[in-house]
């Protein structure tokens, strides 16, 4: 065979060759845009889907949920105090006063409460106690509905937007977020939130 | 020849890069359904709880339910602050019965039994007898 023919069998292959590698890395690369693409949206989808979740966790744990167009304000249980049996959540009437409730089997000096919240949805400030199974009001001279069964609450907390960014209290939940409105329906509670998409978030209180 | 371990090199890379982007997708999706699935399991148990005659004079105390599931393991422990002395998990007080018979305190648990999506939950609610 002719060098020359030979030169030419080499050189075609060589363009072939090079045309399909060059499609082939065009394919890849555009796969890898795709799929980090993909990968973006679903960690984006998850930070959603974390936050819903934590809201409804939060207002699950809570009482006397308060809504304003974009913010919602409530009051967190000491669930962690109570499944820890550092206050039972029982009160023995006969026993208390407007100055203080008897609970039995409670720890209550471990527990560091600021309000104590009772079945008919009344909210009183408790003071630190020393004594186990007494919890003391801190207005006490004014009177008040005591009923059997309480719930110890941590602090009033708060989730609202400010400049962008969704807040429970003073922690970013969310970046980029563009609107956070809040209405209730019966017993649910609504959410829009938009970031670059938007979403609509039905919590059941 | 050099060409084509580029080639494979790099389809290998972008093949793992892919998969670990649909394992995580997966992980993710089954570990949301063993999630939710735990919660409807856990509401449904305090469903039956709360119907159940806790304060039964002629019947033996109830401090262990077992509510038998393929796939998750729920249970609940009683104790009581009552007049129960009879009980094992009993605190007897002095209680005047006209206010109150006391209150039983459960807790359920439900635990998937999955050996690789490990999902655990654990409520605590007062029941009054």
């Amino acid at each position: 065979m002719k060098k020359s023919t030979i030169l030419l069998e080499l050189i075609f292959s060589i363009l072939i060759l090079s045309v399909v590698g060059i499609y082939t890395l065009l394919f890849v690369n555009d796969l890898y845009k795709s799929n980090a693409q993909n990968l973006t949206l679903l960690n984006s989808k998850l930070d959603l889907q974390t936050t819903n979740l934590f809201i409804e966790k939060k207002l699950g744990q809570s009482v006397n949920i308060k809504l304003n167009s974009a913010e919602i304000s409530f009051y967190e249980i000491d669930i962690a105090g109570f499944k820890s049996g550092f206050y039972s959540g029982f009160v023995l009437l006969e026993k208390s006063t407007k100055e203080f409730v008897f609970t039995p089997n409670s720890n209550i000096s471990k527990t560091n409460n600021s309000y104590i919240w009772f079945e008919d949805k009344s909210i009183y400030e408790i003071e630190k106690s020393i004594e186990n199974e007494k919890i003391s009001f801190k207005n006490r001279s004014n009177p008040k509905k005591i009923y059997e069964q309480y719930k110890l609450l941590k602090r009033q907390s708060k989730i609202f937007l400010k400049q962008n960014r969704l807040f429970f209290n003073d922690t970013v939940l969310l970046n980029n977020i563009k609107s956070f409105e809040v209405k209730q329906s019966n017993k649910n509670l609504i959410i829009d939130i938009c970031d670059n998409s938007c979403h609509n978030w039905v919590i059941s209180l | 020849m050099l060409l084509t371990i580029l080639l494979v090199t790099t389809f290998s890379f972008l093949s793992i890069y892919i998969l670990e982007i649909k394992t995580f997708q997966s992980d993710t999706q089954t570990k949301n359904y063993y999630q939710i699935q735990a919660a409807f399991h856990m509401e449904l148990a305090k469903n039956i709880i709360k119907n159940i005659e806790l304060n039964n004079n002629n019947k033996p105390c109830i401090e262990e339910i077992n509510i038998p599931n393929e796939n998750y393991e729920i249970y609940a422990s009683i104790r009581y602050i009552s007049l129960k002395n009879n009980c094992t998990n009993s605190q007897a007080i002095n209680l005047d019965v006209n206010n109150s018979n006391g209150v039983a305190i459960i807790d359920v648990y439900t635990k998937s039994k999955s050996t690789h999506f490990k999902i655990q939950l654990h409520e605590r609610f007062l029941k009054k007898l």
